[in-house]
């Protein structure tokens, strides 16, 4: 007899997701140790400081659990769609005027980045992550400034160019590149990008 | 086409879309951006694509663990949700409550209400079965030891078989594989290694990876260490393979 929590750990996130559609908070439990560790360092890197993370974390694997039956494999994996759920109630979180004095500093702060740490070094062999590093590595730092300060810090284009003082019209021409060189780093090498 | 793009409408979208996608833009501008992709709909395609370039960015932060206390906060929280799905239970109580809520003058309402709810209990027992079938097909599975050098060494692998077409690579012992590589699945068809996936055991050296593509006539599966992000084709000997 195979036991529960064995299969559980046999589902894809598509089989997890449907369950927890279904109420199911094992199958909900199961979704949020393969995903909480990515969507709590996208949380810290966008609110900087651990008890806002962790609210921010919570809150959306909160969504998860009454959305998910709203989930829609066609839109890209559930990775993603967890991301996006910390993402997108992060930036709304960036954009009230007290975190945003806070995090803008915070971005200041961490903007040389790549610190070395412990945990970072235990968890630096993630393959996509490295994938993604190694291309964010690649671009000119004024192009990665530029979308961090956009994609993290939740500041508008016309935002980052006061914030940068150059002009509208760069900091555009700067998002567009660093796209593009991302995009061409997976075509490049023959890979898919990750959904 | 070469006239569209020349659209001034067509231009501004082409000037926002790199912020749009990076969440970047001012309310007004976001939906600017919408309305025009509303009314065309074929550039929904090129938005979403870019869009998934600029969801990478969600997977290059360092990486910290979350603390124990936030999962038992959200179990907690999950488990009094207020819109948990009734059990497929006993109906007479809640027949009992419509009753009290609607009392004799309300037969009607309540007969409505009742014809409801059986709807819903049979929607349920419907997804019931559904998760049964799901459960009945991981009880129906086969599994395929998996030998090698890496077995050798401690790594207890397996390949289980779900149904005809797929199935998950599950690994116990597994250590992380050296810096700068991976563990990379590959399904072996006539002499022919196509990519199934790569993965990477959790902290307990437990590992459990759906193989991408399908098994059905497949000759065998096996592990190889490849750089990071992946190889087309294997770069190294297998450390384990399953015949199937």
């Amino acid at each position: 007899m195979v036991d529960r929590r064995r299969q559980y750990l046999l589902l894809t996130d598509e089989d997890l997701i449907a369950l927890v559609g279904d109420e199911d908070a094992e199958a909900f439990a199961g979704l949020y140790d393969r995903h909480s560790r990515v969507a709590y360092s996208l949380a810290y890197r966008m609110m900087g400081e651990r008890q806002a993370a962790e609210d921010l974390v919570q809150e959306a694997f909160l969504k998860v659990w009454r959305a998910a039956s709203s989930y829609r494999m066609e839109r890209g994996s559930v990775r993603t769609w967890v991301l996006s759920i910390v993402h997108n109630r992060g930036i709304d979180q960036l954009r009230s005027s007290a975190s945003r004095r806070r995090s803008q500093e915070k971005v200041e702060a961490v903007a040389p980045a790549s610190q070395p740490s412990e945990t970072f070094a235990e968890t630096s062999r993630n393959s996509q992550s490295d994938q993604v590093r190694e291309v964010l590595r690649g671009l000119p730092p004024e192009q990665l400034k530029v979308l961090e300060l956009a994609y993290f810090s939740g500041h508008t284009h016309t935002e980052i160019a006061e914030l940068l003082d150059v002009p509208l019209g760069t900091i555009k021409g700067r998002m567009r590149l660093g796209l593009k060189k991302m995009r061409e780093y997976f075509d490049s090498r023959g890979m898919t990008m990750p959904g | 086409m070469s006239g569209e793009r020349h659209e001034p409408w067509r231009e501004r979208f082409d000037d926002l879309k790199d912020a749009y996608v990076l969440d970047a833009l001012t309310e007004d501008e976001r939906q600017e951006v919408e309305d025009y992709l509303t009314t065309h709909p074929e550039l929904q395609a090129e938005v979403n694509e870019l869009k998934s370039v600029a969801n990478l960015l969600a997977l290059s932060p360092q990486e910290y663990e979350p603390s124990p206390e936030l999962r038992r906060e959200l179990m907690n929280r999950i488990s009094s949700s207020p819109n948990a799905t009734p059990a497929a239970a006993d109906p007479f109580p809640q027949q009992a409550r419509l009753w009290r809520i609607f009392g004799p003058g309300g037969i009607v309402a309540a007969a409505v209400l009742a014809l409801v709810t059986i709807g819903m209990f049979a929607w349920n027992a419907s997804l019931q079965e559904e998760n049964q079938n799901l459960q009945g097909e991981l009880l129906r599975q086969q599994t395929y030891a998996m030998e090698g050098p890496g077995a050798a060494q401690g790594v207890q692998a397996e390949v289980v078989r779900l149904g005809d077409e797929r199935a998950v690579l599950e690994a116990q012992d597994c250590p992380s594989p050296p810096e700068s590589e991976t563990y990379q699945a590959w399904i072996l068809r006539e002499d022919v290694a196509e990519p199934a996936g790569l993965f990477e055991p959790n902290d307990a050296g437990v590992a459990a990876a759906p193989l991408e593509g399908s098994i059905e006539g497949a000759d065998a599966v096996a592990v190889t260490l490849e750089p990071s992000g992946g190889s087309s084709i294997p770069t190294s000997d297998p450390m384990l393979t399953a015949d199937l």
